[in-house]
């Protein structure tokens, strides 16, 4: 086993599946460069910043020189300003709707050893699982069935008993599983995946069977502090591996690629300018930028003294600007935000543009159809702050004025990839999700919502019917055809 | 580099005379990839009208917003962007 593994991690980089895309032999993230250009935006005119609202409010990407500015923003009226500019992008961009996610992790097998990271080889006090074919179809069979999730993140490790045969059979029996509800039934409609770096012939698989977004975290984008986290001779020590893997998945075919950082390892300041960074260079190449950003904050896990020793922690006051700053820099980008943040956070930082979060989250392995209510660190890789229903949330969302979708129509007909790119930045997208987002939450109200959330949720139903009526009459009879369809007993119709 | 996707020019063509004469709005070909679509080429939607499918074969698809002048001739429609399509 242990020369196979050897050899098995030998296998994994390929290096001309890097040096193609390098220029002059060097990658796109410039240090020195990064630090110089958020050192000479400090006290950045109030008027440049205004002009720098109205490039953002035109859905266009900001330059590296406008993002440091906006970092270096301090003053607490233009920070309000940047708040009420960062909601109206948003709107803009994707309505007011919120679409709702759960992580399914199918493993804790690792080969790598990064510091801060529960489930690095060298932590034995980690239970070690992968699950079985059998537990994925139960696993599904709960999100699905019974909490009514639609849309995944399935979170592999880097390990070869998840390699990309068995990441390829996982997504099929997600995708497979059917469960009778209520009225309707429950379906995993999209399965976005969260892998380690992978090679194109591997990711031309995933593609074939149907991945949504795939998403990989660069973690830190500094350098010498990667090299630092990620210790050489272990696959993840390689940055350059780990910072071309999108550039391997479009070239493979995949529509959606999610990019992050995992604030906390480093200075935030650099690595908000490192993800703008990523998102030029990905739309320079492949006109294609990235489909969503993360920013989770480092949390606590077991056995991973890191967490509680760095000194590069995120404030709360820090995290919100660093929201607001990815919304105005990369404007068409869904923002993730999830429930390793506390409610209290969450229900404060979702205005400042967020298009994406998580509820009824578990993060161990096995954890949704084991029925366990207590976090267990042994079982996961950090803590969770936000312990939320799904059926919570959405309605907590809908006092908030937040339709909370469903919307998979982007994957049933495929406006996927450079379509909804265009689509997002001229403003179209925000009205397909508008419409659909009306449609599957009266799915989800009928299928599986509390008599409370059923309540307060066709109250919003009312008024955003009465919204498309005013603003899209032209489109209005057909949706209130299929909203009516719904009400029968139909699923899965869409604009 | 890049995407894996349509760039026959051809067939962007031929989508947008079909847009023109059929009056269809937005006309797009996607892919089939497990359950779900992936775009293919086209031009994308326009009205904001429920898309309607047409199979071309069991790898690709035919999607418009607007598909009512479009039927009469879809059969025709279907064999030319077949044709298309395999000539890359």
């Amino acid at each position: 086993m242990a020369t196979t593994l050897k050899s098995w991690i030998e296998s994994r980089i390929k290096e001309d599946e890097i040096t193609k895309y390098m220029e002059n032999g060097r990658d796109f993230i410039n240090d020195e460069e990064i630090w110089e250009k958020i050192e000479k935006n400090k006290n950045p005119d109030p008027s440049w910043i205004r002009k720098i609202f109205q490039k953002s409010l035109e859905i266009e990407t900001l330059t590296p020189d406008e993002t440091a500015a906006l970092i270096n923003v301090v003053d607490p009226d233009l920070i309000e300003e940047m708040k009420e500019v960062a909601l109206k992008v948003k709107l803009k961009v994707y309505d007011n709707r919120i679409v709702t996610f759960a992580p399914l992790y199918l493993g804790n097998y690792c080969v790598n050893n990064c510091l801060y990271c529960g489930f690095r080889k060298d932590n034995h006090v980690i239970k070690r699982k992968v699950l079985t074919e059998e537990e994925i179809r139960r696993e599904t069979e709960v999100l699905a069935g019974e909490i009514g999730h639609k849309r995944l993140i399935v979170v592999y490790g880097e390990h070869p008993v998840m390699d990309v045969e068995y990441m390829a059979r996982s997504l099929e029996i997600i995708y497979d599983v059917k469960v009778p509800v209520r009225e309707g039934y429950g379906q995993i409609r999209r399965a976005n995946v969260n892998a380690p770096p992978l090679q194109i012939d591997e990711l031309k698989i995933l593609k074939e069977v149907g991945i949504g977004t795939y998403q990989v975290f660069q973690e830190t984008y500094h350098h010498d502090t990667y090299n630092k986290l990620h210790p050489q001779g272990t696959i993840k020590g390689n940055y350059q591996w780990r910072l071309y893997c999108m550039h391997r998945a479009l070239e493979a075919g995949v529509d959606d690629v999610g990019i992050g950082a995992l604030f906390g390892l480093y200075d935030w300041r650099f690595e908000v300018m490192g993800l703008l960074y990523h998102s030029i260079e990905l739309e320079k190449k492949f006109g294609i930028g990235p489909h969503t950003i993360s920013f989770p904050r480092l949390e606590p896990a077991a056995n991973t003294p890191f967490v509680q020793e760095t000194k590069y922690k995120v404030s709360n006051q820090d995290f919100e600007k660093l929201i607001l700053v990815l919304r105005l820099a990369v404007p068409y980008t869904g923002l993730i935000l999830t429930a390793r943040e506390s409610k209290e956070v969450r229900d404060r930082v979702i205005h400042y543009g967020v298009t994406q979060t998580d509820a009824s989250t578990k993060i161990g392995i096995g954890a949704y159809s084991d029925r366990y209510h207590e976090q267990e660190l042994e079982r996961q890789q950090f803590m969770i702050g936000d312990q939320r229903s799904l059926d919570e949330l959405i309605r907590d969302l809908a006092k908030m004025g937040y339709i909370t979708s469903f919307c998979t129509a982007g994957y049933r007909c495929g406006r996927t990839g450079k379509c909804i790119m265009d689509l997002l930045r001229t403003g179209k997208e925000g009205r397909l999700c508008k419409l659909n987002a009306i449609l599957t939450f009266k799915e989800w109200l009928l299928d599986f919502a509390s008599s409370e959330t059923q309540e307060i949720g066709q109250m919003l139903i009312k008024r955003e019917l009465q919204e498309v009526k005013q603003t899209m009459p032209r489109v209005y009879p057909k949706l209130m055809e299929y909203y009516r369809r719904i009400e029968n007993g139909e699923r899965d119709l869409y604009f | 580099m890049e995407k894996e996707t349509c760039t026959s020019e051809k067939l962007v063509k031929f989508l947008e005379e079909i847009k023109n004469r059929y009056d269809t709005g937005g006309i797009w070909i996607s892919e089939k990839m497990g359950r779900r679509w992936s775009f293919y080429c086209g031009i994308r939607p326009i009205l904001l009208f429920p898309p309607v499918s047409f199979s071309l074969d069991e790898r690709f698809a035919l999607f418009c917003e607007k598909p009512e002048n479009l039927k009469k001739d879809i059969e025709k429609i279907k064999t030319k962007l077949k044709e298309l399509l395999y000539e890359n």
